[in-house]
C-alpha cells in the first residue's frame, strides 16, 4: 500500500505548507471555473463549492490492476442482469432473485420491458462505490448505473493542479487522467445511431449542472436542454440557434429516467422530450444511460451482485460486497436482531447518504422502534457489518488529519468495457462521520493511479 | 364467434386554438388469441400525422404531433372483430408477468379495502378462479354503478369508500382485491357490443392463462367483447394523453357502436 507518506519525499513533507498553500491555490482557481455542486434546502438553491485536499489518494499499479478487473467484472454482469430483467428474466426464474425484489422496488420499469438498447448496452457508464478497509480489503458499497455523476472533479482538479503546482507531478509517475473525455466519447460514439451526440441536461440550476458543460466542452457533444430537442418523424433534432434541425444519434441525459419523457414517464415533466422514449424502443436514438437502470442499483438488488457475476459469467467474483444481511431471509433477520448494535441499516428506497442508521448511535427506544418497523417492512432495510475503513490524511491548517474516505471508480462500457485510472476520492470533513456524501459537506480528491 | 362490427370515436373540443400538441393514443385493437381484426380503417384528426409502434404490454400506440393551430382533435376508428376464437389468451410463465401481482398508486388498499377485503373471507377458496369469481360476485351486490361520481384520477380506495362508480373503478377495486391475494391480474379496456362508452374489465392469470372478469356486468368475459389495450391499470391503457399549447377548458365526447354482423344466408334458388 503506498501512502503519501511514501511516494513524497520527507523534504517535501516538511514543507507540506507548500501543499497547504497548493490546495488554496487550486480551490480559488476551482471557484473561479465555477466547480460548484448545487442542493436544495427549505425549497432554496444553492451552489456551494466541492472543497479539494491537495494531498491526493494514491493506489499502488498492482492493486488497481486488481480493481480493473473486477470492476470490468462486476459491470459486465450487471449489463447482463439488465438485459435479463428486461428480456427473458431467466435469474427470477431460477430463483437466483426472488421476483419481489424486481417488482416490488421502484427502480424497475415495465415500461422497459422487451427494449434491447443500441449494442445490447444497458449500463454505458457506472459509477461504483469501493471503500478500503484498515487491512487493505476493498469492498463495493454501491453501483450507481443511473446518472453517476463526479467524473469532471477530479478531472479539472488534476488539471489546474498540474498546472498551480507542476514540481507535484515531477517523477511520480503518476497515470494521466486526462482522457476521461477520450473514453467517454468512444463510449458514446459507440452506440451512436447516426447523427450528433448531446449531452441533455435540465439546466443550469441542477445539482450537476457544472459536469454537464464541462464534459460537453471536453468530448465536443453539444450541451442542450429539453426544448432544442424535438422528435419529428420517428427521429430526434436537435434545433440550432438558427432553426435548422440536425439528426441527434445519441444522448447522454443527464435527466432521471421519469422526467425523460412525458408521454411516457412523469406527465408534469417540463425538462423532458415528448415521444424520445417511443424512438428510443423503435432503435432510432442511443440513450446513455438506459432507461431502466434502477433495477440493478437498488440496494436490495445490491446483496445479489456477487450471485450475478457466477450466474451470467460462470466465474468467481473479483470484488467483495461489504458483508451484507438481507433481513427478508429469516436466518439474516434473525442475525440483524441478534447484532444490531454492531450494523448499519440502510433504506433500500433512499440514496445520497440519507436513510442510513448506526445501530450503535440509536437509544433503546428508538431500537426498539427500528426493530418492529423491520419486522414489519424487512424488504425496505439491508444491513451491513461496519467496515473498519482505512483512514486517508486530509490537510487542514497545515496539520494532517485523518478522515474516512471512498472511491467512486468511473467504468465504461463502449466496444469494450474501460477503467478510468483515476476516480472520485469524497472524504468527511467531520472525523467522527462515515458519511462521505458531497451533499452533506464531504470534499474531494484527486485519485492518482501509479504506473509503475 | 361473433362477427362485431365496432367504430370508436373520440373528439376533444378546445374553447379556444390550440398548437404544438403532440398526442400518443391507445385506440386500436389488435389480434389475439381471441380476436381477429379485419378491414379497419384509422383517422386522426386534424393532422393524420402518426407513427405506429407496440409498447411493452403489447398494445398498439400512435403518436404523432399537430404544430399548425387548432380547435379540436380526436380519432375515428372503424372495422370488424371476429371474436370468441378461443376462449382466453394464453400467459407467460409467473416470473414474466411477476409485475402484475403488485399494486400500483391506483390501486393501493387503504383502510376502507382492507376492510372490505376481510369481510369477503377469501381464505374459503382455493383457486384463484372462485376467489375471483367471489370479488365479482360482492362488488355487484355493494358497489353502485353511477356515472359522474368518480373520475379519471379516482383510485379503488377511494371509489370503494364512496359506494359507487362506472367500469374503471369496479375494474381498479376488482384488482385491488385480487392483488391483496397475490393474483397476478391485469386491466384491460376495450368495447363492448351496444352504443356508447368504452369500457373496461379485469383479466386474472390463472395456470398460464388470461380469463376475462367483468365486474360492472357480473359476467365473465366473451364474444361481446373486443379488446383494446390492458396494463397494470387504467393509466397504462390511457386512450389518449397529450400536451399542447394553449390555456384552454376542454370536452372529451366518446362514442362507441359495437354491432353484430349477421351473414345473410345464401338466397334461395328454389
Amino acid at each position: 500500500m503506498t501512502t503519501y507518506a511514501d511516494i513524497f519525499s520527507k523534504k517535501e513533507r516538511v514543507e507540506d505548507m507548500e501543499i497547504y498553500a497548493g490546495s488554496e491555490a487550486v480551490n480559488e482557481q476551482l471557484a473561479r471555473y465555477g466547480v460548484k455542486f448545487g442542493i436544495y434546502k427549505n425549497n432554496e438553491f444553492k451552489e456551494q463549492l466541492f472543497p479539494f485536499d491537495m494531498i491526493p489518494r494514491i493506489i499502488d499499479k498492482d492493486e488497481f490492476t486488481y480493481l480493473e478487473k473486477g470492476l470490468k467484472q462486476r459491470v459486465v454482469a450487471l449489463n447482463c442482469f439488465i438485459n435479463d430483467i428486461y428480456g427473458d428474466k431467466h435469474i427470477v426464474r431460477d430463483g437466483i432473485i426472488p421476483e419481489e425484489f424486481i417488482y416490488a422496488g421502484s427502480g424497475y420499469l415495465p415500461q422497459c420491458d422487451g427494449i434491447k438498447p443500441p449494442k445490447g448496452i444497458y449500463a454505458h457508464i457506472a459509477g461504483i462505490d469501493l471503500v478500503q478497509a484498515k487491512d487493505g480489503d476493498w469492498y463495493v458499497l454501491e453501483d450507481n448505473l443511473r446518472i453517476p455523476s463526479g467524473a469532471s472533479y477530479p478531472m479539472i482538479a488534476r488539471m489546474i493542479s498540474r498546472r498551480s503546482s507542476p514540481d507535484l507531478f515531477t517523477g511520480k509517475h503518476v497515470e494521466d487522467n486526462r482522457n476521461y473525455a477520450a473514453m467517454l466519447r468512444r463510449t458514446m460514439d459507440h452506440v451512436n445511431v447516426g447523427g450528433h451526440t448531446v449531452i441533455l441536461t435540465p439546466g443550469r440550476y441542477n445539482a450537476a449542472y457544472f459536469e454537464h458543460s464541462y464534459l460537453a466542452e471536453k468530448t465536443g457533444a453539444h450541451l442542450a436542454s429539453g426544448h432544442e430537442l424535438i422528435v419529428e418523424n420517428d427521429h430526434l433534432y436537435f434545433i440550432d440557434y438558427s432553426g435548422r434541425k440536425e439528426r441527434v444519434g445519441a444522448v447522454y441525459r443527464r435527466i432521471s429516467d421519469e422526467y425523460l419523457d412525458p408521454m411516457t414517464f412523469r406527465k408534469d415533466s417540463v425538462i423532458g422530450i415528448p415521444h424520445i422514449f417511443d424512438i428510443y424502443k423503435k432503435g432510432n436514438v442511443a440513450l446513455i444511460n438506459a432507461p431502466g437502470n434502477g433495477v440493478a442499483d437498488d440496494k436490495g438488488i445490491y446483496y445479489f451482485v456477487p450471485k450475478m457475476v457466477k450466474y451470467y459469467l460462470n466465474e468467481e467474483p473479483i470484488l467483495n460486497n461489504a458483508p451484507t444481511y438481507l433481513p427478508y431471509y429469516e436466518e439474516d433477520m434473525k442475525y440483524v436482531l441478534e447484532n444490531f448494535d454492531k450494523l448499519v441499516l440502510k433504506d433500500v428506497a433512499e440514496a445520497g447518504g440519507y436513510g442510513v442508521v448506526f445501530g450503535s448511535k440509536m437509544s433503546s427506544e428508538e431500537k426498539v422502534n427500528f426493530k418492529e418497523m423491520l419486522k414489519s417492512e424487512p424488504r425496505r432495510f439491508i444491513a451491513q457489518e461496519v467496515i473498519d475503513f482505512l483512514d486517508i490524511d486530509i490537510m487542514e491548517k497545515c496539520e494532517l488529519l485523518p478522515r474516512k474516505a471512498d472511491l467512486r471508480a468511473f467504468v465504461l462500457m463502449g466496444d469494450e468495457p474501460m477503467v478510468w485510472k483515476s476516480g472520485l476520492t469524497r472524504f468527511s470533513r467531520n472525523p467522527d462521520s462515515f458519511i462521505v456524501n458531497s451533499s452533506q459537506g464531504g470534499g474531494f480528491k484527486d485519485t492518482w493511479v501509479l504506473s509503475q | 364467434m361473433k362477427k362485431l362490427q365496432f367504430g370508436y370515436h373520440m373528439k376533444l373540443t378546445f374553447s379556444d386554438y390550440v398548437k404544438n400538441h403532440r398526442f400518443s393514443l391507445k385506440c386500436v385493437p389488435h389480434d389475439n388469441d381471441l380476436q381477429k381484426i379485419e378491414n379497419m380503417s384509422v383517422e386522426v384528426y386534424p393532422d393524420n400525422v402518426t407513427s405506429e409502434d407496440e409498447d411493452s404490454y403489447g398494445n398498439i400506440t400512435l403518436f404523432g404531433y399537430t404544430n399548425e393551430l387548432h380547435n379540436s382533435f380526436g380519432f375515428d376508428v372503424n372495422g370488424i372483430a371476429v371474436t370468441g376464437r378461443e376462449e382466453y389468451e394464453k400467459a407467460d410463465e409467473l416470473h414474466k408477468i411477476g409485475i402484475f401481482k403488485y399494486q400500483t398508486p391506483k390501486t393501493k388498499p387503504g383502510l376502507r379495502t382492507l376492510e372490505y377485503y376481510q369481510k369477503l373471507d377469501l381464505k374459503r377458496f382455493d383457486s384463484a378462479l372462485d376467489k375471483a369469481s367471489a370479488i365479482m360476485e360482492g362488488l355487484s351486490n355493494s358497489f353502485q354503478y353511477v356515472q359522474g361520481v368518480t373520475n379519471m384520477s379516482t383510485t379503488s380506495e377511494e371509489a370503494l369508500t364512496g359506494g359507487s362508480g362506472v367500469c374503471q373503478d369496479y375494474a381498479h377495486i376488482m384488482l385491488s382485491l385480487c392483488r391483496m391475494e397475490g393474483i397476478p391480474c391485469r386491466y384491460v379496456a376495450g368495447m363492448m357490443m351496444g352504443e356508447g362508452l368504452s369500457h373496461a374489465w379485469v383479466e386474472i392469470w390463472n395456470d398460464r392463462k388470461w380469463l376475462g372478469f367483468d365486474p360492472t356486468n357480473y359476467k365473465l368475459v366473451g364474444d361481446e367483447y373486443i379488446k383494446i389495450s390492458n396494463g397494470r391499470d387504467s393509466e397504462d391503457c390511457l386512450v389518449n394523453q397529450g400536451i399542447f399549447t394553449g390555456n384552454v377548458t376542454q370536452i372529451q365526447d366518446i362514442n362507441v357502436v359495437v354491432e353484430e354482423v349477421v351473414d345473410e344466408g345464401i338466397v334461395g334458388i328454389n
